[in-house]
């Protein structure tokens, strides 16, 4: 069942989330605890998204842990790529 | 064996008793053909995003000067919007729920107001690029830009066609407290196109 009190509270938890995450546009080359931080927060957004907004947290485990998953793999995916595009290059380099 | 342990996934709908109360509740959580909608959008996202990723790490130096370059006022702009959104049809859905149809209707209607406000500052924001002599041709990274950016506006498009078929069923009574599933099959649609936003937010715009 949806908590009203959830979905306020985590929209206006996202909304902050986004214009913190928005002051970083101003530097032409984050360094690498900005993209962590980055990264950390997009997840939070997801997770935020998931539980409340689409009221997964009670349902299915299996389809709540599929949509997770996403965040949970790709973030970490694309913190790595730019952190280490070296190693990126040399794994995609044909 | 793989049945015992766990349900089918065309058995979305748990009927589950509560151990406390004993009284029994039903989790609804869209149909079938909807989450295989989503998981399939999600993968064609996926794979952009890994494409937009590869390209970066071999032209760093275009990459990084890119988000500069880019409307970043546009694109907060538009992840407040989506998420405000998502907010809004979240509700519509809990209003159905309770059995307030007049209410979601006009959730259903916000979150279409959302929509029609995402479109005009993405073109806004084509208009700004075009006014400051960047296009789909201009280089690598625009070209990547307009390819994801173009394809999200296309399914935020079909998730407004979506919504507006549920606003107009509601409308003319089709759902109720008790069934209402392809109003939260709409909706979940819609919140996929705020998740795919998420991450490209920060992945085009800051990173």
């Amino acid at each position: 069942m949806l908590n009203y009190k959830n979905i306020f509270s985590s929209w206006l938890f996202m909304l902050t989330l986004t214009l913190i995450s928005a002051t970083f546009a101003e530097s032409s080359d984050p360094s690498k605890m900005a993209i962590l931080f980055i990264c950390i927060v997009t997840i939070i957004k997801g997770n935020l998204l998931i539980d409340n907004l689409m009221a997964l947290r009670h349902s299915l485990h299996r389809i709540r842990w599929m949509m997770l998953a996403y965040f949970y793999i790709l973030l970490p995916i694309i913190m790595l790529t730019i952190i280490f595009p070296e190693t990126t290059r040399q794994l995609t380099t044909l | 064996m793989s049945n015992i342990l766990s349900p089918p996934i065309s058995d979305l709908r748990v009927h589950k008793p509560e151990q406390q109360t004993g009284s029994t509740e039903t989790k609804t959580i869209g149909s079938t053909a909807v989450w295989i909608l989503i998981y399939a959008e999600l993968t064609e996202f996926a794979l952009f995003f890994i494409v937009f990723l590869i390209a970066k790490a071999h032209n760093p130096e275009l990459f990084s000067a890119g988000p500069g370059t880019l409307n970043t006022t546009a694109g907060m702009l538009n992840t407040l919007i989506l998420i405000t959104s998502s907010f809004f049809v979240a509700k519509a859905v809990s209003a159905i729920k309770l059995g307030q149809r007049e209410a979601s209707i006009k959730w259903l209607w916000l979150t279409l107001l959302a929509g029609v406000t995402y479109c005009g500052i993405k073109g806004w924001e084509y208009y700004w690029n075009e006014a400051a002599g960047f296009d789909v041709s201009t280089n690598l990274f625009y070209s990547l830009y307009y390819y994801l950016t173009f394809n999200h506006l296309l399914h935020v498009l079909m998730g407004m066609c979506t919504l507006l078929w549920v606003t107009l069923r509601a409308y003319f009574n089709a759902y109720s407290a008790a069934d209402h599933e392809g109003l939260e099959s709409a909706a979940l649609y819609w919140h996929m196109i705020d998740m795919v936003w998420i991450i490209i937010f920060p992945l085009l715009y800051i990173l």
